[in-house]
């Protein structure tokens, strides 16, 4: 009998909002299990990872770049894709929006775009080229599930996520495509850390404060750091959780209990 | 989607995990002679773990020394009786330390609630004591053997989470278990000890084809048709079979998962979402 494995050689991948954090990382992961990855991002620097990723495992990663809210643009780019075995989708935007502050509404608007439509044109796009048995992941949150004060748009944003994804996992289950998303709690990335410092800024608290009281939240100690989050993507693109659709996997060292 | 630039990408792959190597680790299993147990305990013996395997089924010696057979680690059997007290801790005395603990031992009964019968009442008393006391009294024998990055995994159910009629003590015993595991995942962090829950759905096993066949001698309709309905609810098609459950079992056992505690991950083929 063979050990189980992790493996994800021949699979092709596409890794969306790849261009920093944990993204990027699940990229990285994914190409050094075998994968054949794309990776795509609104930024210029998804060359650079596509190019760092690429003499790091002397392997061919391809690059695109596009936001993926304008339709046209993004159905162009992803005609460079003929099929797919796993969607990574976690392209997103957090920001601060409480009410109140009237200037923050287009803000709200950009945040249910890029987060919510922007995951369903991605999905949408590619459903017909996901091979049968692939994966669709998408990076959800603990803040799918519940919420801290200023967060509205982008709570709504990752709760709808996840009602849509359990939609998703029927329409694409007939196929024995799995459709699920991870949950990161608290995580060492430039979203985050902004987010604590306007908090800190807002309430006139220090950002250390601020800090540990959300780590006080979680079971286990410590500040996630974008790497850390890996295996979770990881399990659900492999065969060891071909039975797992509809679901959300918390990896938050216990902040939320699901 | 950040304006932060990558120049360096961090670190080492995971190169320790991609393998899912469980050498000179000691993994317990209780309820490992049959059904799901039994899948998961051939998972952990491919793995190459040390594993003790607790049942109350005398079968266990013949499933153990089977087991044996292809294993590159220890494997041993302990017969006893989760459910009474002392008995967990007897079957651990001779194991210094426990890497990763599997409590998985329960069983299934119908228990409608206009059945009077003093049997009804036992069959209730007993599946509460097996699935969570016995539950408790395993985790409480095993965690003085823990250290910081061990890992609890208590089998529950998606009727740990949702339920249908006629299987009050059942399903009550699976929503504790979930409970007991978020209580125990809050009193064990700050220990690095890991805690969470399986949820499979239907899969087939001696107890489901029982339950399937009691439910369909109370409501009349077939087995065939009960099933059916189940499977249909999916959204992956099919009837689960055992060995399709191990691996998320694996996963919460592995480093993989260091960063996950706490939580209750329906494996049901999309049965229960949420």
């Amino acid at each position: 009998m063979s050990a189980l494995s992790l493996r994800l050689d021949d699979k092709k991948a596409l890794v969306v909002g790849a261009s920093s954090g944990i993204g990027r990382e699940v990229a990285r992961e994914f190409v050094l299990q075998g994968a054949d990855v794309t990776v795509l991002a609104d930024e210029e620097a998804i060359f650079e990872v596509a190019d760092c990723l690429g003499q790091e495992t002397g392997r061919v990663i391809k690059a695109l770049r596009c936001d993926i809210t304008d339709r046209d643009l993004l159905r162009a780019n992803l005609a460079a894709i003929d099929c797919l075995d796993i969607l990574v989708h976690n392209a997103g935007f957090e920001r601060l929006t409480p009410l109140g502050d009237f200037k923050s509404e287009d803000l709200f608007r950009r945040i249910i775009d890029v987060n919510l439509l922007g995951a369903y044109y991605v999905t949408n796009e590619l459903a017909g080229r996901l091979r049968d048995g692939g994966r669709v992941i998408y990076t959800a949150s603990t803040y799918s599930k519940y919420a801290i004060a200023r967060m509205a748009a982008y709570a709504s944003s990752k709760h709808a996520l996840v009602g849509m994804l359990r939609s998703f996992s029927h329409e694409f289950g007939g196929r024995r495509i799995t459709v699920n998303a991870v949950c990161p709690g608290w995580v060492n990335t430039e979203f985050s850390n902004r987010s604590v410092r306007q908090i800190a800024l807002d309430t006139g608290r220090s950002v250390e404060d601020v800090g540990n009281e959300v780590l006080r939240l979680q079971a286990m100690t410590g500040h996630l750091e974008p790497r850390e989050v890996v295996g979770g993507f990881l399990f659900l693109a492999s065969d060891l959780a071909k039975d797992i659709t509809g679901q959300t996997i918390h990896v938050d060292r216990g902040e939320y209990q699901d | 989607m950040t304006d932060v630039v990558a120049t360096t990408l961090s670190a080492a792959p995971m190169q320790d995990d991609v393998t899912l190597d469980f050498r000179g680790q000691t993994v317990v299993l209780s309820g490992g002679s049959r059904g799901i147990g039994l899948a998961v305990a051939k998972a952990f013996v491919r793995s190459h773990a040390d594993l003790r395997v607790l049942a109350d089924d005398p079968t266990l010696t013949s499933v153990v020394a089977e087991l044996a057979t292809s294993a590159k680690g220890k494997v041993s059997g302990r017969i006893g009786d989760i459910a009474e007290s002392g008995a967990a801790t007897a079957m651990l005395s001779d194991i210094p330390k426990i890497d990763v603990l599997i409590a998985n031992a329960g069983m299934e009964r119908l228990t409608p609630i206009d059945d009077l019968s003093a049997e009804a009442e036992e069959y209730f008393r007993r599946v509460i004591a097996v699935n969570v006391i016995g539950t408790y009294l395993t985790v409480r024998a095993a965690v003085p053997k823990m250290r910081s990055e061990s890992r609890i995994i208590l089998t529950s159910s998606v009727w740990g989470k949702s339920a249908v009629g006629e299987f009050g003590a059942y399903i009550a015993s699976k929503h504790a278990v979930i409970g007991l595991m978020r209580s125990l995942a809050r009193e064990l962090g700050p220990r690095g000890i890991r805690v969470n829950c399986v949820c499979p759905g239907w899969v087939r096993t001696e107890a489901a084809l029982k339950s399937l066949r009691q439910m369909s001698e109370r409501s009349g309709i077939g087995e065939a048709d009960i099933l059916d309905e189940v499977l249909t609810s999916q959204c992956l098609p099919g009837f689960q079979a055992p060995d399709d459950v191990p691996g998320l079992f694996v996963f919460l056992a592995s480093s993989l998962s260091r960063n996950i505690t706490g939580q209750a991950i329906n494996i049901d083929r999309g049965e229960f979402l949420g």
